[in-house]
C-alpha cells in the first residue's frame, strides 16, 4: 500500500518538476537579452549577433523549448552563460555549503523554539510564558539582513570572538546559523507552544494520568508525540522557505552557498545556471514534503495510505 | 615506549597550537623567524568567472589572473608602458608591429618561453569560434606571425596606435604546448603562466591561492603567498579589512573613510579614479534632442556640490574622463553651475515653465551610490523647472535596453576606460560607426577616425582637443565626474598604493 502510494507521489512529482521547469524557462525569456550583460560595453554589434547566434538565442522560442525539454530528459542542464561549464556542476558544487546552513539553522531555531515552546505551555503564564513570547517575537521581527550585520559588528569587529564571513571551520558556521534561524525559532516557539497547549487539555491524556502513569512518561508517550504532528507540517513547510532566505544571509556573510550563486545568475540573466537552481531547489523541497507526508505514518496511527 | 612516543606527540601538538594561535592573531607581526611566510589577502567585492587569462575582461578579475600570466608590455601604476615579456619593439609599418621578445623566461612548468607561445595566444584569442571575452579589446589585430623564437609581429587590420595599451590589458601569453596537452577546462581550472606568483587552488566564492614563483625572470616577489578573496556584501568586506582577515580592500565607501582613518592599524589609500560617471541623453527624441534644453540641464547641475556633500570631496569634476587617460585635454572643463542661464535656455528653447525629462538608474553599479546621486540631480533640476520622472531598475535591464536603443530621457553610466586611452570611449558612445548610442555628429566621426589612426601623438592630441571642444559644446551627455578609487590597507603592507585604474601589481608589495 505504501509503494503503491509512492508511486503515485513519484508521477506527481514528475509533473509537478515539469510545471516548474516550463514556468522558469518562460519566465528567464522574459527577463530579458543575455548577450548585451555578457559582453564588455566596447563590444559591436555583429559580436553580440555573433554570441546570441552561438548561444542558440536567435531561434524561435518553441525551438528553444523543445530542446531545452529533451536536454532536461537526459538530465543535461545546460551550460552557463557566463561560466562555460556545465550549470548542474555549479549548483552541484555549491549546494553542500548551503545544506550545511539550513541544517544548522533548523538545529538551531528547533533548539530554541522546543525548549522555550515547551517551556512555556507547561509553565503557562509565568516568567517563562512571558520570555518565550518575547523570544518569538524578536526572532519573527528582525530582518536576516540587519541581524547578519549587527551579529558581525559585535561578535566579530568588536568582540572578536567568531570569524566575520567565509566558510571553513564550525565557527564560521555560528553567526549565519542564528541569523537564518532567528525567524524560524520564533514561529516554531509559538507553534510548540500551542500544539502542546492543546494536547495537554486533551481527554486521554488527562484519562493516561489519571489511570497512574507518571507525568514524565504521559508527557513523552503521549502528549509530545502527538504535539509533533502539526510542528512537522510547518517546519516542512518553512523549510522551503528557509532555503530561499539563505540568499540573504549567504550575501551578509559571503557564505559560498548556491543562494549566492543564484543571486548573480538571476542578476546576470546567466539562464542555465537559474534554471538549474530552481529545478534542484524544486526537487529538494519536493522530497522534503514527501519526508513529511511518510512521517506522519510513525507520528499518527489515524493516518493510512489509500 | 608507546606512552613516551604520546607525550612528543601531545607536546609537539601542544607547542603547535601555541605557536598557531599567537600568530593568528590579527595584525600580531609575524614570528621572526626565517621560514614564517609572507602571506597577503587582498579583497575585490567581485568573484572572477574563470582564471582562463582569456575568459573574462573586467578589470578586478585581469589584477587577479595578472599576477600568474604576463604580458608583452605591462601598463604601470603611472599608466605607462613597461617592457614585460617584450624588450622593445617598433613599428616595421604602420599595421606591423615587432616585438623583441625576454630570452630566458620558463613558464611555471618548467617549459620556456618563446615566439610561438605569444603566436598561440593571439591566435586563441582572435578566433571567434572561442567565444572569448577579451577579443573586444584586441580585435584590431588581424594575426600575429613568428619572424624568429625571439621576434614576432603583430598585423593590425589599419594603423592602431592604441594596440600596445589594448594588449597590455588582455593580451596575456599562454604557454601553447601545455594549453594543448591540458586542454581548456583543465587549463582553466589549474591555469600556468610566466608571471610572479604561482597558481595553487581555487576553492570557489572563498578563496583562490598563489604562491611566489622563484624563478620570475626579475626575481622571485617578496610576498610568499597571496590569497584573493571575494566580499560582494560591503559591510562585510570592512569587518574582514578591521579584523585583518584582509590585507588590502577595494571600494571602500565614503562612511567608512573616517573609521579606517582612525583605526591604528589601518590607513586609506585613494587616487582619482579613471571610471567617469555622467548621464548619457536620447539625443533622437524630444526633448533632449534640443541642444539648448541639454546645455540647460548641464548648467543646472551643480556636479561640485555633489561631489563636496555626497562623496566627502572624494573626485574631481571632469569632462570625458581623468587626464590619466591618454587624449584628455583637462583645461576642457565641464559645464559651470549656473541656473539662471540654465532657465533662460529653457525658455529659449520653448519651456519656460520647465518640462518632464524621463530619467533612468539602476539600483547599483553605476556609481559608488547611485541612489544618492539620482536624488541630488533631480532635485537640482527641480530648481530650474526640469520635472525627471525617475525610472528604476536592475544594472542588465539598463544595459539590455542600451543595446536596444531603447532608453528615452537620460540614463546615469560611468565608463572605466580598461584600455586608457580616449578613442575607448569613443568607441562606445560616439564614434557612430561603432557606437552603442544613437548620437550622431559627422564632423565628429571625421575627427575620431582620424585620431584612431594616427601614430603621431601630437597630431592625436591636437585631434581629441577638437573632440572634447565638440562634445562640450554639442552636449550630448550631462557631465559628472570621476570619483576617487578608496582602498582600505592594513599598515602591515608596503610598497603599493591605489592605482588610477584599481589594477593591482603585487610583486613589488612586502608585509610586516
Amino acid at each position: 500500500m505504501v509503494t503503491r502510494y509512492l508511486l503515485g507521489r513519484l508521477v506527481h512529482t514528475l509533473v509537478v518538476l515539469l510545471g516548474v521547469a516550463t514556468i522558469v524557462f518562460g519566465l528567464t525569456r522574459v527577463a530579458g537579452d543575455p548577450t548585451a550583460f555578457l559582453i564588455p560595453a566596447e563590444a559591436s554589434r555583429e559580436e553580440r549577433a555573433l554570441l546570441r547566434q552561438q548561444l542558440g538565442l536567435d531561434r524561435p522560442f518553441h525551438e528553444q523549448y523543445a530542446e531545452y525539454l529533451s536536454q532536461l530528459i537526459r538530465g543535461d542542464l545546460g551550460i552557463s552563460f557566463r561560466q562555460r561549464v556545465p550549470a548542474a556542476s555549479i549548483v552541484v558544487q555549491r549546494m553542500p555549503a548551503t545544506i550545511e546552513l539550513v541544517a544548522a539553522s533548523t538545529a538551531v531555531a528547533l533548539a530554541v523554539g522546543l525548549f522555550f515552546g515547551i517551556l512555556s505551555a507547561v509553565k503557562r503564564g509565568s516568567l517563562w510564558d512571558i520570555l518565550g513570547n518575547v523570544i518569538a517575537l524578536a526572532g519573527q521581527s528582525m530582518p536576516p539582513f540587519w541581524t547578519g550585520i549587527v551579529a558581525i559588528l559585535v561578535f566579530s569587529v568588536l568582540l572578536g570572538w567568531l570569524p566575520s564571513s567565509g566558510r571553513g571551520s564550525p565557527e564560521h558556521l555560528v553567526l549565519p546559523a542564528i541569523t537564518l534561524g532567528a525567524a524560524l525559532a520564533g514561529i516554531i516557539v509559538r507553534l510548540v507552544r500551542a500544539s502542546v497547549l492543546d494536547v495537554i487539555g486533551q481527554d486521554y491524556v488527562r484519562t493516561a494520568y489519571g489511570k497512574g502513569l507518571s507525568w514524565r512518561l504521559t508527557f513523552v508517550r503521549h502528549v509530545l508525540k502527538n504535539a509533533a504532528i502539526p510542528i512537522v507540517t510547518v517546519v516542512g513547510l518553512q523549510l522551503s522557505g528557509l532555503l530561499g532566505g539563505a540568499i540573504i544571509t549567504e550575501t551578509v556573510f559571503n557564505y559560498p552557498g548556491i543562494g549566492l550563486t543564484a543571486l548573480r545568475a538571476i542578476l546576470e540573466r546567466d539562464y542555465p545556471v537559474v534554471q538549474a537552481y530552481v529545478l534542484v531547489t524544486a526537487t529538494g523541497v519536493v522530497a522534503l514534503n514527501l519526508l513529511v507526508d511518510l512521517s506522519y505514518l510513525y507520528l499518527d496511527p489515524r493516518v493510512r495510505f489509500r | 615506549m608507546r606512552i613516551t612516543l604520546r607525550a612528543a606527540s601531545i607536546a609537539l601538538s601542544a607547542s603547535m597550537l601555541a605557536v598557531s594561535c599567537t600568530s593568528a592573531a590579527p595584525g600580531a607581526p609575524a614570528i621572526a623567524s626565517p621560514t614564517a611566510p609572507k602571506i597577503l589577502t587582498i579583497s575585490q567585492d567581485t568573484e572572477p568567472l574563470t582564471l582562463d587569462p582569456h575568459g573574462d575582461s573586467t578589470k578586478f578579475t585581469t589584477n587577479i589572473t595578472r599576477q600568474v600570466f604576463s604580458t608583452l608590455v605591462r601598463l604601470d601604476e603611472k599608466l605607462q608602458l613597461q617592457p614585460d615579456l617584450a624588450t622593445s619593439w617598433r613599428n616595421v609599418d604602420p599595421t606591423t608591429w615587432e616585438f623583441k621578445l625576454r630570452d630566458g623566461v620558463t613558464f611555471h612548468d618548467g617549459s620556456k618561453f618563446s615566439s610561438d607561445d605569444v603566436k598561440f595566444s593571439f591566435d586563441r584569442i582572435l578566433d571567434s569560434a572561442n567565444k572569448l571575452q577579451v577579443r573586444t579589446f584586441v580585435a584590431t589585430i588581424a594575426r600575429a606571425e613568428v619572424v624568429d623564437s625571439l621576434t614576432v609581429r603583430l598585423v593590425t587590420n589599419g594603423p592602431d596606435p592604441v594596440l600596445l595599451r589594448r594588449i597590455s590589458f588582455v593580451g596575456f601569453i599562454i604557454p601553447a604546448k601545455t594549453f594543448q596537452t591540458m586542454g581548456v577546462d583543465a587549463f582553466a581550472a589549474h591555469p600556468v603562466g610566466s608571471g610572479p606568483f604561482k597558481f595553487v587552488e581555487w576553492v570557489k566564492n572563498e578563496r583562490i591561492v598563489y604562491e611566489a614563483n622563484k624563478g620570475y625572470w626579475a626575481g622571485p616577489p617578496k610576498i610568499d603567498r597571496l590569497i584573493w578573496k571575494s566580499i560582494t556584501e560591503t559591510s562585510t568586506r570592512m569587518a574582514a579589512l578591521k579584523t585583518g582577515q584582509v590585507d588590502i580592500a577595494n571600494h571602500l565607501p565614503i562612511q567608512e573613510v573616517s573609521g579606517v582613518n582612525g583605526d591604528a592599524k589601518l590607513r586609506v589609500s585613494s587616487t582619482q579614479s579613471t571610471v567617469v560617471n555622467y548621464f548619457i541623453f536620447d539625443t533622437v527624441h524630444a526633448p533632449l534632442d534640443n541642444v539648448d534644453v541639454r546645455r540647460a540641464i548641464n548648467y543646472a547641475v551643480d556636479s561640485a556640490s555633489i561631489l563636496k556633500n555626497l562623496f566627502g570631496g572624494q573626485g574631481s569634476r571632469v569632462l570625458l574622463g581623468s587626464s590619466a587617460i591618454f587624449g584628455i585635454d583637462p583645461t576642457i572643463q565641464p559645464y559651470f553651475f549656473d541656473p539662471v542661464k540654465a532657465k533662460e535656455l529653457l525658455t529659449k528653447a520653448g519651456y519656460p515653465s520647465g518640462l518632464d525629462v524621463p530619467l533612468n538608474t539602476s539600483t547599483a553599479g553605476m556609481t559608488a551610490d547611485d541612489k544618492s546621486t539620482v536624488q541630488a540631480v533631480v532635485a537640482q533640476l527641480a530648481n530650474v523647472g526640469i520635472r525627471a520622472q525617475v525610472s528604476t531598475s536592475d544594472f542588465g535591464t539598463i544595459i539590455t535596453k542600451w543595446r536596444a536603443r531603447e532608453l528615452r530621457g537620460m540614463t546615469l553610466f560611468s565608463y572605466g576606460f580598461s584600455t586608457p586611452d580616449l578613442d575607448a570611449l569613443m568607441g562606445t558612445h560616439f564614434d557612430s560607426k561603432r557606437a552603442v548610442d544613437a548620437y550622431k555628429n559627422s564632423a565628429l566621426d571625421d575627427l575620431i577616425q582620424q585620431a584612431r589612426t594616427s601614430f603621431d601623438n601630437q597630431q592625436r592630441l591636437d585631434l581629441y582637443k577638437q573632440v572634447q571642444t565638440l562634445i562640450k559644446d554639442d552636449a550630448p551627455w550631462l557631465f559628472l565626474y570621476n570619483l576617487d578609487n578608496v582602498f582600505g590597507v592594513n599598515k602591515r603592507v608596503k610598497g603599493w598604493d591605489a592605482t588610477p585604474n584599481e589594477w593591482i601589481w603585487v610583486y613589488p608589495i612586502d608585509v610586516g
